[in-house]
C-alpha cells in the first residue's frame, strides 16, 4: 500500500515547484525615491546595441537621477514585441520607431507630444517635420539618409566598364550599363533587383507623381506598370540574376548583397547602409544618383530619416524621456559615440564636431549628400495608416511580374486595388 | 495510446449471493483506493490544469471575442459581428492563398511522410544490427525540423548556390534557386516536412512489435509471401497505430510555421508562394495591426482543424481495425 502513497508526493512536489517559479517571474520594476527609471527600446544589431549603451553611460553619468533600462532587438522581433508591449500598456518610455509605422502609433495616441520636451532649435528644419503627424511634433529624427545605388568599383573594373557620369544617367543607361558588366564574362551581374518603395517613390516623383496623397495613393497605374516593366527588362537584357536567383536575393539583406560578396556591380540601398557594404566586400564601394527619367530635371533624390525616437504618450517620466532624447540628437558627445549609425545627424552643431572623427564610409556618405543637397527633393511626412503594409505588397507584386504570374499591367492595378483597402 | 478509452476495471462477480462483512470491507478499501488513485491523477494533471486556466484560458476566450472586433492592437476597438470572418471569404485573396497553400502542404506532405517513415519502420523492423543506432538518427530531422537553424540550412540547401544544384549538376541538370521559385518554394518545404519522418517511424516501430510473430509464422506455413503478409497481417493490425499517426501529423502540419517563416524571410515570398496559414495570422496579428482579423483567423483554424479531426474518427469506423473488437 505504501506505493501508492509514494505517487502522491511526487505530483505534489511537481505542482508546488511549477507554481513556486511561476511565483519567482513576478515584476520587479518601480522607482525608488526621487530616482527615475527609464526603459528605452531600439532595434538594430550588436554593434548599434554596444554604441547605443555606451552613450546612455554618459547621460546617467550627466543626469545622476535618471537609471536607463535598455531593451534591444533585433529588426525581426522589434515590432512584435513594441507593439505587443503597447498593446499591454506596458510600452517602453522611449522607443525608436520608423516612418511607415509612426502615423499608425501617433494616431492611435500612443505618442507623447515632444515639442516643449526636445529643444529642436539646432535641428534641420525640413527633416524635423518627417517627424510630424497632423502638426504634431510626435517623434524626433535620429538621422538623415539617402536611398542611392552603391556601385562597387573592384567589380566595375574587373568587367572593364567605366563609372557613369551620375549626375545625367537615365534608367535606360543604368540597364544597358548594368548588362554590359554582366556580359563581360566571369561570374559577375550588373545589378541586383530591387523593390523597395523609397526606389518607386523617386520613380513616380521623376514622372511627376507623389507616390502618397492625402490617406492614399498619389501614383497612377501606369507609373506602377512601367516601374514593374523595367524590372522584367533589366532580367531579359541579363543585367541582373534571373527572376528566381533575384528572389532568392531580395529576401536577404545588405550583407548577402552581390555588391557585399563583389558578386555585382551595383545595387541600391541606404546611404547609411554603406559601410556595411563596404566592410563586406572589402572594396571601395561608391554611392551615386538615382538614374533619372530623360523627361525629369531632377533625380528627385530625398532625405529620409533614418529612423526617429520617440516617447509613450502612457509614459509617467515624459521629462526625463525627452531629456535622453535631447541627448541623444543634440549632443555632440552623444554624436561622437553614435556617429551615423542611424543616418547623419541633422544637428549642424553636431555634424560639425564630428566631422574630422567619422569613419571613411560616413564621410563619404556625408559628401554625397553634401553634393546634392541642392537638388534634394523635401523629405516624406508621415505616412497614412496602413502604410507598413506598402513595401511587402510592392515586392510581392513585384516578384509574381519578374516571375511570369501577372503582367506589369495587371500587377499595378492589383498592387493599387490591394493598397487602397489597406491605406487610411 | 491508439485506445483513448482506458477501461475502468470492472468488479468481479462475488462468490456468494449476500454481501458478507468481509466483502463491504473489502469494497470500501477498493474505493478508497481508486479516491486515492484518482487524486494522484488529478494532482499530476495540475500543473498544466493551472497554466491552462492561468496562462492559456484567458487570452483564448479574448481572442474569441476580439475576433468580433475590429482590434487594431494600438488603439481602441468596436464590436462588428461577423465582418471578420465575412471578409476572409469575400475580400481577402491572400486568405484563400494562404489557405490554399496549407492545404496543398498539409495534403501532400502528409501521407508521403506517413508512407515514408512505415517503409522505414518495416525496414528496420526486420531485425538489422545496431538498431537503436538507425532509429536515433533516423529520428533526429523529428526533433531539429521544425527549429530555426534547419530552416536556415534548406535556404542554403534550395539555393540557386545550394547543395541540391550541386548534386543536379554532377548529371548535367542545370539546377535553379528552387526557393526563389513561386513554383517550387512550396515544394522544398514539403520536402522538409516529410524529412521529418522520425517521429511517425519510431511509433510504427512500436506499433509492429506488437504483432504477434505467431501470425507471420501460421501465414508462412499456409503459403503466404512478404505481399500477402503485409497486406493481411500488417496493415490491418497496424490501422490504429497509422489512424494514430495521421491525426498527429494533420494537426501538426496545419499549424507549420518556423520553417515557412524563415525560409519565406518572414512574409511568404516569393509572390506568396510560402505564404501559411498560420504566418498569414501572424502577419495580420503584427505587421499589419489588424488583431481581430488575426483572431478570426485563428478561430476559424480551429474549426478546419476541428472538423478535419473528427471527419477522420468517423472515417476510422471503416478502416480501422482494433484487434480486441
Amino acid at each position: 500500500m505504501s506505493y501508492r502513497k509514494s505517487k502522491v508526493w511526487p505530483a505534489l512536489f511537481v505542482t508546488g515547484a511549477l507554481s513556486f517559479t511561476a511565483a519567482c517571474g513576478g515584476d520587479d520594476g518601480g522607482s525608488g525615491d526621487g530616482k527615475v527609471t527609464l526603459r528605452v527600446s531600439w532595434w538594430g544589431e550588436t554593434e548599434r546595441h554596444e554604441m547605443t549603451e555606451e552613450a546612455i553611460k554618459v547621460f546617467e553619468k550627466q543626469n545622476k537621477d535618471i537609471t536607463i533600462e535598455s531593451e534591444y532587438s533585433d529588426w525581426d522581433a522589434y515590432y512584435d514585441q513594441l507593439t505587443t508591449k503597447t498593446a499591454a500598456g506596458d510600452a517602453p518610455d522611449v522607443f525608436a520607431i520608423e516612418i511607415r509605422a509612426l502615423g499608425e502609433y501617433a494616431r492611435n495616441g500612443q505618442l507623447a507630444d515632444l515639442a516643449g520636451l526636445v529643444p529642436t532649435d539646432d535641428l534641420d528644419e525640413k527633416l524635423l517635420t518627417s517627424g510630424e503627424v497632423d502638426g504634431t511634433q510626435y517623434a524626433i529624427p535620429t538621422g538623415a539618409n539617402a536611398f542611392t545605388v552603391m556601385a562597387n568599383t573592384a567589380v566595375f573594373e574587373d568587367a572593364g566598364v567605366g563609372l557613369p557620369d551620375d549626375s545625367s544617367w537615365t534608367w535606360e543607361d543604368y540597364q544597358s550599363l548594368s548588362a554590359e558588366v554582366t556580359g563581360s564574362g566571369g561570374d559577375i551581374y550588373g545589378t541586383q533587383l530591387n523593390f523597395n518603395d523609397a526606389y518607386l517613390r523617386m520613380f513616380a516623383a521623376q514622372r511627376g507623381e507623389s507616390f502618397y496623397e492625402g490617406d492614399g495613393l498619389g501614383v497612377s497605374a501606369e507609373t506602377v506598370a512601367a516601374w514593374f516593366q523595367t524590372h522584367l527588362d533589366m532580367i531579359d537584357a541579363k543585367g541582373s540574376p534571373s527572376a528566381d536567383r533575384s528572389n532568392e536575393l531580395g529576401a536577404t539583406d545588405i550583407e548577402q548583397s552581390l555588391i557585399a560578396t563583389n558578386k555585382g556591380a551595383m545595387g541600391m540601398w541606404w546611404s547609411n547602409q554603406l559601410s556595411a557594404a563596404s566592410v563586406g566586400s572589402g572594396e571601395e564601394i561608391k554611392l551615386l544618383q538615382i538614374p533619372r527619367d530623360p523627361s525629369a530635371d531632377s533625380s528627385e533624390m530625398f532625405l529620409q530619416p533614418a529612423m526617429f525616437w520617440a516617447a509613450s504618450s502612457k509614459s509617467g517620466n515624459q521629462e526625463a524621456a525627452g531629456k535622453l532624447i535631447d541627448f541623444l540628437v543634440n549632443d555632440p558627445r552623444a554624436g561622437e559615440i553614435l556617429g551615423s549609425d542611424r543616418g547623419l545627424p541633422m544637428n549642424d552643431t553636431v555634424l560639425k564636431e564630428i566631422e574630422g572623427g567619422l569613419p571613411a564610409a560616413d564621410k563619404a556618405s556625408l559628401d554625397f549628400i553634401n553634393g546634392i543637397r541642392d537638388e534634394l527633393a523635401d523629405p516624406p511626412s508621415a505616412y497614412p495608416d496602413g502604410a507598413v503594409e506598402i513595401p511587402d505588397m510592392l515586392e510581392r507584386y513585384g516578384q509574381e511580374v519578374i516571375s511570369g504570374q501577372q503582367s506589369p499591367e495587371e500587377a499595378a492595378q492589383a498592387f493599387l486595388d490591394e493598397a487602397d483597402g489597406a491605406l487610411g | 495510446m491508439t485506445d483513448t478509452q482506458v477501461r475502468a476495471p470492472r468488479d468481479v462477480p462475488h462468490p456468494a449471493p449476500g454481501p458478507l462483512p468481509e466483502a463491504v470491507a473489502h469494497k470500501k478499501a477498493r474505493r478508497r483506493r481508486r479516491r486515492k488513485e484518482a487524486l494522484t491523477g488529478y494532482l499530476f494533471l495540475a500543473p498544466w490544469f493551472v497554466g491552462l486556466i492561468a496562462v492559456t484560458a484567458g487570452p483564448l476566450l479574448a481572442s474569441l471575442y476580439l475576433s468580433f472586433t475590429d482590434y487594431s492592437l494600438l488603439g481602441d476597438y468596436e464590436w462588428v459581428g461577423f465582418a471578420n470572418y465575412a471578409e476572409m471569404f469575400t475580400d481577402d485573396p491572400r486568405f484563400l492563398k494562404a489557405l490554399t497553400n496549407t492545404a496543398i502542404y498539409v495534403f501532400v506532405s502528409v501521407p508521403l511522410q506517413l508512407a515514408f517513415a512505415l517503409a522505414l519502420a518495416l525496414v528496420l523492423d526486420r531485425g538489422i544490427q545496431g538498431l537503436p543506432i538507425y532509429r536515433s538518427v533516423y529520428y533526429l530531422p523529428s526533433l531539429l525540423g521544425s527549429s530555426v537553424a534547419i530552416a536556415v540550412l534548406w535556404r542554403k540547401v534550395f539555393g540557386a548556390d545550394g547543395l541540391f544544384n550541386s548534386f543536379l549538376d554532377l548529371f548535367g541538370i542545370e539546377g535553379r534557386s528552387w526557393i526563389g521559385d513561386p513554383s517550387t518554394a512550396l515544394g522544398t518545404l514539403i520536402v522538409l516536412n516529410v524529412w521529418t519522418f522520425g517521429s511517425p517511424m519510431v511509433i510504427f516501430l512500436a506499433g509492429l512489435r506488437q504483432i504477434p510473430a505467431s501470425y507471420y509464422e501460421a501465414a508462412s506455413i499456409d503459403g503466404a509471401g512478404w505481399v500477402r503478409r503485409f497486406r493481411s497481417i500488417t496493415l490491418p493490425l497496424l490501422t490504429p497505430i497509422i489512424f494514430f499517426n495521421l491525426v498527429l501529423q494533420l494537426i501538426n502540419a496545419f499549424q507549420s510555421f518556423t520553417q515557412a517563416f524563415v525560409v519565406s524571410g518572414g512574409n511568404g515570398q516569393p509572390a506568396d508562394s510560402t505564404l501559411f496559414y498560420t504566418m498569414y495570422v501572424y502577419i495580420k496579428g503584427f505587421n499589419s495591426f489588424e488583431m481581430g482579423y488575426a483572431s478570426a483567423m485563428a478561430w476559424f483554424l480551429v474549426v478546419i482543424v476541428g472538423s478535419l479531426t473528427a471527419l477522420n474518427f468517423i472515417m476510422s469506423r471503416y478502416w480501422v481495425f482494433y484487434g480486441d473488437k
